[in-house]
């Protein structure tokens, strides 16, 4: 199984993983053995909604290692066109599409892949990153189980 | 190397450059191509590369997949009376006046959809008294007076307009009105309101010195008693305009007390003539000069003072709000206001949003959500 993860699911092991340091090097690990990625855009959405915090310090350190950096293109645009509202036309930051679009990429690579994501409440600008996830028929946890089931201390 | 090309669907860019007054020249410049170009995007026979693209994102503040959408949106966040505003047949909204709208037409949306969520009826259970256009303002401006709980006396005792702003905006956002306060720059609207049954919204240009916020906001509020949306530029513009400025003066300069201050200053019965006049009067009720010569006018207490009131008087000096806090965190909640802020927090507590969705709706970081007061919050 490979995973990518986005801004939401990072922010939460920031922010209540009780020891955030072992989670991420072990993130770190996952990421230089291709099991782990996640796309530019977590990256950026990340530079704004935890600027200077130990998420997005991570995946600044960690991103020049990752093997897959995200969809190209034409992917995120098929992505935009087939998915229903899952822009939110205001959201300059907001990595979502992007984020599927990494997913979907990879599963029509072939690859066994699944979402890591805090992004599952209903919203009134667009629809969750898991109802999406749904839609396409993509495997997507959140950070308890995910962390879990790979064997490190939650919380 | 091949450059990248982005698919952008037409439609949606041709949207996108109207929705921010943004015609192919001007983009052009940004994308640092010829406006024949932009012009190949919008007709579809050309694309833009990937360093071009995000040059347009950036200017249209707009995320990259929304121009690969099959469509644009079918909602527009501005209305369109916004963009001519009635009075105003010559004016055409600038990118900083519908950027402001934008932003105001999201917040309410976000803040309508929350509010259902943690059951703030406040304005649907107690909402301004509705008027029509034959109320006279002087009674309206009593209705309002009642459901603000406004005094004259606190405003008076305030010490300063910046004071009385405070108050103001508290009182709304207390009754469930959100009350921004957002930089759309020297010379352009004052204000707008936003009408809703469930989150009504005033929003007030922060170019302008506190007084004239003041009296901004006090006339969107006529507004919304109206139960209208509208833009405002200037003053007395139309007979709904004119109507509102009545109200706000008559709200916050009541006749009695007008008179009672004119005779303690300069005899009883005394007519205002001069600026210095207007001047001690406006600091007696910490409105602006304006705001006190249309006043004064209108009860025929004064003649020619509104042509003596200097054209930039009510503008924010330049240097001025130096000293305070300018970190993106201090300056979202300057803008959004704590009736927005305290509702999008309601919501992440109550399970509404998530912790992401709170900060891109406050569009602030972690750290400055712990930091600038909009924080800590448990999760």
């Amino acid at each position: 199984m490979r995973w990518t993860i986005d801004g939401s699911a990072i922010n939460r092991i920031a922010t209540e993983s009780s020891n955030y340091n072992t989670a991420f090097d072990a993130l770190t690990d996952m990421i230089a053995n291709s099991e782990l990625c996640f796309c530019d855009e977590v990256v950026d959405e990340l530079e704004r909604t935890a600027e200077n915090e130990p998420g997005a310090l991570w995946a600044a350190t960690v991103k020049g290692r990752r093997q897959h950096t995200g969809a190209s293109m034409t992917t995120i645009a098929w992505i935009a066109r087939n998915v229903k509202d899952i822009v939110d036309p205001a959201g300059r930051h907001d990595a979502m599409p992007s984020v599927l679009a990494h997913a979907y990429a990879l599963g029509e690579e072939g690859q066994d892949i699944a979402v890591v994501t805090e992004d599952i409440l209903e919203k009134p600008t667009r629809r969750a990153l898991s109802h999406a996830c749904d839609e396409l028929s993509i495997e997507w946890v959140q950070v308890p189980e995910w962390l879990t089931s790979c064997g490190l201390p939650w919380p | 190397m091949k450059p990248t090309y982005v698919p952008v669907t037409p439609a949606v860019l041709q949207w996108a450059m109207e929705e921010s007054a943004v015609d192919p020249p001007e983009l052009a410049e940004r994308a640092k191509t010829e406006p024949s170009t932009v012009l190949g995007w919008l007709n579809g026979e050309e694309q833009p590369t990937k360093t071009q693209f995000r040059a347009i994102a950036a200017m249209l503040k707009r995320p990259a997949a929304f121009f690969m959408m099959a469509s644009p949106p079918i909602e527009t966040a501005v209305p369109p009376a916004f963009r001519h505003p009635p009075g105003h047949p010559e004016h055409e909204s600038t990118r900083a006046e519908l950027d402001a709208v934008a932003t105001a037409s999201r917040v309410r949306r976000i803040a309508r959809w929350t509010a259902e969520r943690v059951a703030d009826r406040r304005w649907l259970d107690e909402p301004v008294p509705a008027v029509t256009s034959d109320t006279p303002p002087a009674r309206a401006a009593e209705m309002a007076t009642s459901w603000l709980a406004w005094s004259t006396t606190e405003q008076r005792g305030a010490a300063n307009p910046s004071a009385v702003v405070k108050i103001v905006r508290g009182r709304l956002e207390e009754r469930g009105v959100l009350a921004l306060q957002l930089p759309i720059g020297e010379e352009l609207c004052r204000g707008f309101s936003l009408n809703d049954d469930v989150k009504p919204l005033v929003a007030i240009n922060s170019a302008y010195i506190p007084a004239a916020r003041l009296f901004t906001y006090v006339h969107e509020l006529g507004h919304l008693m109206r139960r209208s949306d509208s833009i405002c530029l200037g003053f007395g513009d139309t007979g709904v305009e004119r109507w509102c400025e009545q109200f706000a003066a008559a709200l916050l300069m009541p006749h009695e007390h007008l008179r009672t201050r004119i005779a303690a200053r300069f005899g009883t019965g005394a007519t205002i003539t001069d600026l210095e006049q207007v001047r001690l009067l406006a600091g007696d009720f910490n409105v602006s000069l304006t705001a006190t010569a249309i006043r004064l006018e209108d009860l025929n207490c004064g003649t020619a003072l509104v042509s003596q009131i200097p054209r930039t008087s009510d503008h924010k000096k330049s240097g001025g709000g130096r000293g305070s806090d300018s970190t993106r965190g201090a300056v979202r909640a300057r803008e959004l206001g704590e009736g927005y802020i305290s509702l999008m927090l309601a919501g992440a507590r109550d399970g509404a949003l998530g912790r992401q969705d709170l900060l891109r709706y406050l569009d602030v970081s972690e750290g400055q959500l712990r930091s600038t007061g909009i924080g800590p919050l448990e999760r």
